[in-house]
């Protein structure tokens, strides 16, 4: 009976060693599986946030170089010539070849608000975003291409977001323009609670299926990039009937 | 077996030696956990010696310094796990007061102090075997730490490797002890399990201190809680 009771401790003990051990192993292993689990996370937000980054700077630069062709080729040009026509009317000493030079002026002040308005758009400034959006939408309209905005709520959106979200239409306006070959475009904006809601359709050709995959090319890592930097969610689609469709969802829970 | 068992015994009172003088010659882990940590080290050695000593002049068996040992170390303990485990007052609050409840129970109407206290060292097994799982969930729910740099993770261990270890023989100790009379020669089997239990946490517990010593976090609460 002795030696039954104490073998039976022994072996069981060793049975409940076992398992302790097995618990031990068990958070062991369980903690390793997380830790490679969040690296592999943290891996692929540093990649994302690396290709944002690239994004944005190659965007930037790519803006710096339109403004300097600009600047070089309208306004510079167009100064290069006010001084010529000064020059020649300082040594005819005639006030009537100072004519042309008014002419020039207004181009120049024309040309330089152009280049201010592409910077800031002034109409986004004093009339608000629905009216700098229908104003973008007039400006590519004609009748080859029609725009509408289906719907709008009233977003309240901060000045610097209601730009993000400016830029975030022009850069989609310009991929139907450029690829899309589309006859219509359609807009919509609504407010659902704590959320903005966006949606952007066009019915071109829509996304080739190598862009849609990686969420890269035709300018997609930029709009990402704006709508991450206003709390957005954003998602590119194909429509089943043909088109780009667009969601932009707009969270102002943190706001 | 005799000579493997009187090794061991040698083995188990001076293994907490280690982590005592670590504690005392260096000064990094003033912390609540190394403190208590360092008295159950402490207390542990103590009784170990005391028992050596106590058996030998004094009384022919453990039991005296064991149960005071047991009562001692289930407080010392549950103040650890208070420290270590969030939001865990409620919890150590109950099983201290349902432990102290017990032991004066048993000890004035059931058992003498000179024999083994079922309810004392079961219950203290059962504890501490279920905080130690209470830590591992908790520190599973804490995310991007190395668990292996992490004295919370080696304190839960040393706790639950001793009585998980300990669970059978504290559960049939009085009735080998007692109803069976088992012969001295007979309890060396299972008592070396109790020697391999005690040098594994002692030791465990030692490097537990030097992790703390290092720097490495100690307890789970929220940093600024206390």
């Amino acid at each position: 009976m002795e030696g039954k009771v104490i073998l039976l401790v022994i072996i069981g003990t060793i049975g409940v060693m076992l398992m302790a051990f097995s618990v031990v192993f068990f958070v062991l292993l369980y903690r390793r599986k997380v830790l490679e689990n969040e690296l592999e996370i943290q891996g692929v937000k540093t990649r994302h946030q690396t290709e944002m980054l690239n994004a944005t700077l190659k965007s930037q630069e790519a803006e710096r170089n339109r403004l300097g062709t600009e600047l070089h080729d309208g306004v510079g040009a167009m100064l290069s010539t006010i001084k010529l026509n000064l020059e020649v009317a300082k040594r005819k000493g005639d006030i009537q070849t100072l004519g042309p030079v008014l002419g020039h002026l207004d181009d120049t002040i024309s040309q330089v608000r152009g280049i201010s308005h592409q910077m800031m758009p002034i109409i986004l400034d004093k009339y608000g975003l629905k009216r700098a959006v229908e104003d973008l939408f007039d400006k590519i309209s004609d009748g080859s291409l029609s725009t509408s905005i289906t719907h709008w709520d009233e977003s309240d959106l901060e000045q610097q977001n209601s730009l993000m979200l400016y830029r975030i239409v022009q850069e989609l306006l310009n991929n139907t323009i450029k690829h899309a070959e589309a006859t219509e475009i359609d807009f919509s904006l609504m407010k659902d609670g704590l959320t903005l809601k966006v949606q952007y359709t066009d019915n071109g050709k829509g996304f080739p299926a190598e862009v849609l995959e990686n969420s890269q090319g035709m300018g997609l890592l930029n709009i990402k990039n704006r709508a991450q930097a206003i709390n957005a969610s954003v998602s590119f689609e194909n429509k089943n009937e043909g088109g780009a469709k667009v969601n932009l969802v707009i969270d102002r829970s943190i706001d | 077996m005799e000579v493997f068992n009187d090794w061991l015994t040698d083995l188990s009172r001076v293994s907490a030696i280690a982590g005592i003088l670590y504690y005392i010659f260096t000064k990094g882990q003033n912390t609540p956990v190394g403190k208590t940590v360092f008295l159950i080290l402490l207390l542990s050695f103590i009784s170990d010696s005391a028992i050596y000593f106590f058996i030998r002049l004094i009384y022919p068996n453990s039991f005296i310094i064991g149960n005071s040992w047991v009562i001692l170390n289930y407080f010392l303990m549950v103040w650890v796990f208070y420290k270590i485990l969030n939001k865990s007052y409620k919890l150590c609050l109950a099983i201290a007061i349902a432990f102290s409840i017990g032991s004066v129970v048993t000890f004035g109407f059931i058992y003498d102090y000179k024999e083994a206290n079922f309810f004392t060292s079961v219950f203290s097994t059962i504890s501490f075997i279920a905080l130690s799982l209470v830590t591992y969930f908790q520190l599973l729910q804490k995310p991007g730490k190395r668990l292996l740099l992490q004295p919370v993770f080696w304190i839960a261990t040393s706790f639950f490797i001793y009585y998980s270890l300990l669970l059978l023989r504290n559960v049939f100790d009085s009735y080998l002890i007692f109803e069976l009379n088992i012969s001295s020669e007979a309890y060396t089997a299972i008592n070396i399990i109790n020697l391999f239990a005690n040098i594994t946490k002692n030791f465990i517990l030692f490097y537990a201190l030097v992790l703390i010593d290092k720097g490495y976090p100690d307890t789970l609460k929220p940093t600024g809680a206390t």
